[in-house]
């Protein structure tokens, strides 16, 4: 069974509502699915970097910002990126949530835990949803909009230098 | 499309294009832009400061053509 036959212990979890003890017998039903396991790190990985997107995106506007550059083509298509970034982290979330359900459904024999195990964890009845967090896409939706109104800024802006 | 003919009122006149720049407010690189007809449009302010420093009229300055005729 891999890593986890290797451990020998005995965890109790002690809440308000209850105590639960894992022993080695609950241990036993647990069988972590590989594939769905390296999935889901993958899906971790691309979350990572969405956010390490932003951050550079954010970084390169600032540095922009301090030049003196405001109203530019690039500096509204960083931002315009920004608001593609919010929708795409909105998407991971929901996937990974997905994949989440699907590691433990494949991974544990639900149905061979002890009742109150289950009931504890409240994973008898695991299933897929595909539920949507909609701030982050209405965020990324107002910044890409946010964005626009910047294109036209600085398309004045540019109007405006080429003036005499 | 509008033709910049400055340099040819310059010429007349023996005036540089620096000592225009100065004279009418603005960079050299802002009336050398406008000499060579990179400049997207002209305020009638600077226009009226040019026109005043060369002595001269806008029609001096500004030139019609076809854009077909050019071509």
């Amino acid at each position: 069974m891999g890593i986890l036959s290797n451990l020998t212990m005995d965890a109790s979890l002690e809440t308000p509502g209850g105590a639960v003890t894992i022993t080695e017998e609950i241990l036993s039903y647990v069988n972590p699915d590989k594939t769905m396991l390296m999935l889901l790190l993958l899906l971790s990985l691309l979350n990572v970097l969405i956010i390490l997107f932003i951050i550079i995106l954010v970084n390169r506007w600032l540095a922009n910002l301090r030049k003196g550059n405001i109203l530019t083509v690039q500096n509204s298509k960083y931002i315009e990126y920004i608001g593609y970034s919010f929708v795409a982290f909105a998407l991971m979330e929901m996937l990974m949530s997905i994949a989440v359900s699907l590691l433990i459904k494949s991974s544990i024999a639900i149905s061979e835990l002890p009742a109150d195990f289950r009931e504890f964890f409240d994973i008898e009845n695991i299933g897929i949803t595909f539920d949507i967090n909609l701030i982050p896409v209405f965020t990324g939706i107002l910044i890409w909009m946010i964005a626009k109104s910047l294109k036209y800024g600085s398309y004045l802006q540019d109007e405006y230098d080429q003036t005499v | 499309m509008i033709v910049v003919r400055l340099d040819r009122v310059l010429a007349d006149r023996k005036m540089a294009l620096g000592e225009l720049a100065e004279i009418v407010g603005i960079s050299n690189v802002n009336l050398s832009n406008l000499k060579t007809g990179k400049v997207k449009a002209v305020r009638f302010s600077t226009l009226d400061a040019i026109c005043k420093a060369l002595n001269c009229q806008p029609a001096d300055i500004l030139e019609y053509q076809d854009d077909e005729e050019m071509n």
